[in-house]
């Protein structure tokens, strides 16, 4: 376990950022998150609204520093790069944001030229997050991506070739027809470019989506735990061969390149998000910008300011004393630090057993969760099961 | 409407419907209040008598639900009919017993394309040893395949009651219903007795409101019955001042001067003990008793028991209230106190069979918001002891230590199964892969039969019900009664999770079919259980000496996916639906058990 600060938690001036762009050329079977195929003068009149959003936040942000700016999606790249300066430009011009903040765009490999990312680059992008899900083009197809593989070393090439220094490829588990075998060599593939960093998320069948659909119909053969649980093994000894560090349950880095903006979800670090759907969390209230299309587009954005927000945001909420102490546990436990009882302390100003012993001390017991000096984590079997600890710190 | 009192004792009819379930009764009941103009078509909710949510949403008739409407007959005056809505199903029969007393007369339906079944001839049956006059009635003409004629001459054959000129109808188009309504006026005799004779009013139902206490529903055969009467509940003795008397409109009470005899109504006085008012006591006048009691019910006996616990262990004295008060509506109900090692305490309940006992169990959960868990039924054993004792056993787990038995005897009954010939093979199978007895073959008519069985009850409360409809594409009906009993080599089977016995899971099976059913329980168990962080044996047990087992593999893999653009709430979510499942989840020792497993190990020959 590495004591190393990957965020400060005492830096009150931090805030991160995160836009939204809800577009894509076409709707992975798996994805239940906002996006929508439009045409360029869609594309032109949202990034208008959402310049105007970014502005009229700034107030919120008036004595923060950005450290960190996080452009996903959707699918961000599928923009004309203008657009991109043009965000980029709005946010520098109403906020004050940090020499070494962390600047990633989400990239998908089909839709990524070279011209792109020279654009990204001027723009002030420092990071990118290409969505590669897989190295084996039929495990590519069975998820609904519109890429292959050689679209994946083409776009990589381009990036480094740009001069991006820090890139993070995302990988799924968990996908039909996954084996041990074709998860070994996407791995290897992966981890042999020296990418900075890798997330591995697993695939999760949503309402709504494709797959929930053939899932309900029998039709989705998903790996069975037993395969799921190997290809953890697998990712466990390739990760440590290649040099990589696990910081958090999905994330893998060379040291030094962890990403700040993700850490910063799981420590309590505010942050403010725009466009369709984002999310923001701040001064201990959490918000939705709204999901609705043609009302993002059509209400008048100052005169939502000036009331408050009333159809723009959904979902606010004030975070309660026992919602924020669940959060710092089911967020912070993420970390493969875990969580620290001075931490909770400070915070909370009673211990952390007074709250959550029972639970604790059944995992200490069970050997999910390590004791090591000031903090508790997760123990490797723990990282594993990890939801089944994770929902037991919701308190009643 | 007309005032109750204008009404002279010879224009009020009282009748029920009697058919197997799914004849139409229900249907014809809501068109004679439409007929009647009771309510307009507006008001009209399909099927209104059956008012429970569960009722409505099963499609079956459980509480038996009493209505009044006036007709206005050919001859130009007007009749009260009080319309006592039945239940099919057989294991409510009681309540059926118990709503025919209260009748003069019976509509019987017959499906015009099914013909006589199981459940006409029971009711018919009953009907007659209560003796209504009854009324038959040829339905669902509308549909292609109705052969009224030959109905009505089975009608006549297999009952002997007179049918050639039983009305026709379509309960569903409304088509010739007129006709039953005015052959309810002709043929349906008029209540007896006399208004001026001692009060004797038989309770064939009754209610817990909260704001009035018992409302006791009731037929006064004699006498007349007012606000501050004083009456005394002849077998419990109790005595209360009226405070209301009425009758029922659809889905309401009408408070009304006085009943009187012939008529049919509810009485409330303030009874607060729910215990004192018992279905099938005479009412009568304190002041001026009458001699005896009426006739009373047929004594309700249970025939499946099991063990109901509250999910949440602090919930156990609002399982006491609601089991109270249910047992007020549900005569058939009976309950006494328990405790189990792994479920804490609870109540061993009996019921008339499986049926019943779902529907309790759901009324408990909707009406009274409970969570339960329900053991494995059990049929009553006689337990003869070395000693020359005998015990009557409900709950295995209280069966003695196997050195202590001399020997055990199990319940059987005379099961009747009405078959067509295709199905009879399949279905005489199931009855021998059940113990049955073959006992006779009984023909209808050349494509109908009933088969007869002598079975042991045990065999036929878990499933047979399900196993018969589904070998005989839901054809087969069924019905029985029990017999007696008889010596059997009974064996109580134990089933342990990880190396722990759950009693609520052990149950008494015949020796033969110990390993089948321990092998089977050991399957479904393994399939219910989730896994868990730690592997879980689950094995099946005679006296210690394992038969089956299973095992439930460890957790191995249970991580949260993506957290797109810091949405906390999504991932909240999913915590709390995973949180939620644990929660309905029993701990048992170190191992959590779902509710579900303890009732889906009932339905094992399902699949």
């Amino acid at each position: 376990m590495s004591d190393r600060r990957i965020i400060d938690p005492a830096d009150e001036k931090q805030l991160e950022l995160y836009i939204h762009i809800p577009f894509c050329a076409k709707k992975c079977n798996y994805c239940d998150f906002l996006s929508y195929p439009m045409n360029e003068q869609a594309h032109a009149e949202y990034v208008e609204k959402l310049c105007r959003e970014i502005e009229l936040g700034a107030s919120l942000g008036e004595d923060r520093e950005i450290s960190t700016i996080f452009i996903g999606g959707g699918t961000p790249t599928i923009l004309d790069p203008k657009h991109i300066a043009v965000i980029m430009a709005s946010i520098m011009k109403n906020y004050v944001v940090r020499d070494d903040a962390e600047i990633t765009i989400e990239c998908n490999p089909a839709s990524t030229i070279r011209y792109k990312f020279t654009a990204y680059k001027e723009a002030g992008v420092n990071r990118l997050s290409i969505g590669l899900q897989s190295a084996n083009d039929q495990e590519l197809r069975a998820l609904g991506r519109i890429h292959i593989y050689e679209d994946f070393l083409k776009c990589y090439q381009n990036a480094r070739m740009v001069g991006f220094k820090n890139i993070n490829i995302d990988l799924m588990n968990d996908i039909p027809g996954q084996t041990e075998k074709s998860w070994s060599d996407t791995l290897k593939h992966v981890l042999m470019l020296k990418p900075e960093h890798v997330s591995i998320y697993n695939l999760i069948v949503e309402e709504g989506t494709p797959f929930m659909k053939m899932y309900e119909d029998g039709r989705l053969q998903l790996p069975d735990e037993e395969t799921a649980s190997k290809i953890d093994g697998i990712t466990r000894s390739l990760t440590a061969k290649y040099g990589y560090e696990r910081y958090e349950v999905s994330n893998f880095a060379k040291p030094g390149f962890e990403c700040r903006h993700n850490y910063g979800y799981w420590s309590n670090v505010p942050y403010l998000g725009f466009g369709l759907g984002a999310a923001s969390y701040f001064s201990g209230e959490r918000w939705n910008v709204t999901r609705d299309f043609r009302d993002y587009m059509e209400l008048e954005f100052g005169d939502e300011m000036r009331s408050g927000y009333p159809r723009l945001h959904t979902d606010r909420q004030i975070l309660s004393r026992n919602e924020q102490m669940e959060e710092f546990m089911f967020l912070g436990m993420r970390r493969i630090e875990g969580v620290s009882e001075t931490e909770f302390k400070l915070r909370f100003q009673v211990d952390i057993m007074s709250v959550f012993g029972d639970q604790m001390e059944k995992f200490l017991r069970q050997g999910l969760v390590i004791h090591e000096g000031y903090r508790y984590c997760f123990s490797e079997r723990g990282m594993d099961v990890s939801n089944v600890i994770l929902s037991q710190f919701l308190l009643d | 409407m007309a005032d109750i009192k204008n009404i002279d004792q010879s224009k009020i009819r009282n009748f029920c419907i009697i058919a197997h379930i799914d004849h139409g009764k229900s249907t014809l009941a809501d068109r004679i209040i439409e007929m009647t103009g009771t309510l307009t078509e507006r008001e009209m909710q399909s099927q209104v008598l059956d008012n429970m949510d569960i009722e409505r949403e099963r499609g079956i008739t459980i509480k038996s639900q009493t209505t009044r409407v006036i007709y206005t007959a050919k001859d130009g005056e007007e009749y009260i009919f009080n319309l006592i809505d039945t239940p099919g199903h057989v294991d409510f029969n009681y309540e059926v017993s118990r709503a025919l007393a209260a009748c003069d007369g019976a509509i019987l339906i017959v499906d015009a394309t099914q013909g006589i079944q199981a459940q006409t001839l029971a009711n018919t049956y009953l009907a007659l040893d209560h003796d209504l006059e009854i009324l038959p009635v040829i339905n669902k003409i509308d549909l292609p395949s109705a052969d009224p004629d030959r109905v009505a001459e089975e009608v006549e054959d297999v009952i002997g009651i007179e049918a050639m000129d039983a009305p026709r109808i379509s309960a569903k188009t409304g088509e010739n219903v007129q006709e039953v309504l005015e052959a309810l006026v002709k043929k349906l005799p008029a209540p007896e007795g006399s208004p001026d004779n001692p009060l004797q009013a038989l309770i064939f139902d009754s209610l817990y409101d909260n704001y009035r206490g018992v409302i006791i529903f009731c037929r006064v055969k004699e006498g007349t019955v007012k606000v501050g009467t004083r009456i005394r509940l002849m077998a419990s003795k109790a005595e209360f001042d009226v405070t209301e008397v009425g009758y029922f409109a659809p889905g309401r009470f009408i408070p009304c001067e006085e009943l009187s005899a012939g008529m049919v109504g509810y009485i409330t006085a303030s009874i607060k003990d729910i215990r004192e008012t018992r279905v099938g006591d005479t009412v009568t006048d304190a002041n001026r008793p009458a001699d005896k009691p009426l006739p009373g019910y047929k004594k309700v006996q249970s025939m499946v028991y099991c063990g109901i616990y509250p999910a949440d262990t602090m919930r156990y004295p609002d399982l006491r209230d609601a089991l109270e008060k249910l047992q007020l509506n549900d005569a058939a109900l009976q309950y006494e106190p328990e405790t189990s090692q792994a479920l804490g305490f609870g109540f061993r309940c009996g019921f008339l069979g499986l049926l019943h006992l779902d529907v309790v169990q759901e009324r408990l959960e909707r009406e009274y918001n409970l969570d339960l868990v329900t053991t494995a039924p059990s049929v009553v054993y006689h337990i003869y002891k070395t000693d020359g004792t005998m015990i009557e056993l409900s709950n295995p787990a209280n069966l003695p230590d196997p050195s202590e038995i001399d020997h055990m005897e199990e319940p059987i009954v005379e099961a009747e199964i009405m078959v067509t010939p295709e199905f009879m093979g399949s279905i005489m199978t199931l009855c021998q892969e059940r113990r049955g007895v073959y006992k006779g073959t009984e023909y209808i008519e050349a494509n109908r039969a009933i088969l007869k069985y002598d079975m042991p009850l045990n065999e036929i409360i878990y499933d047979f019900f399900d196993a018969i409809k589904s070998r005989s594409k839901g054809y087969a009906s069924f019905d029985y009664e029990l017999k007696g009993y008889q010596t059997s080599k009974m064996v109580k089977l134990d089933i342990l999770v990880n190396k722990q016995i759950i009693d609520a899971l052990s149950f008494i099976v015949h020796a033969d079919s110990a390993y089948e059913r321990g092998k089977k329980m050991c399957e479904k168990l393994k399939n219910e259980i989730p896994r868990q962080l730690f592997e879980i044996p689950i094995q099946a047990a005679i006296g210690g000496h394992v038969q089956a087992r299973e095992t439930v593999k460890a957790l191995r893999k249970d991580v949260l996916a993506k957290c797109y653009g810091g949405d906390i709430s999504r991932k909240k979510k999913l915590l709390e639906k995973q949180k939620e499942g644990k929660r309905r989840m029993r701990q048992f020792g170190n191992v959590e058990i779902p509710q579900s497993a303890f009732m889906s190990v009932l339905k094992l020959d399902s699949e």
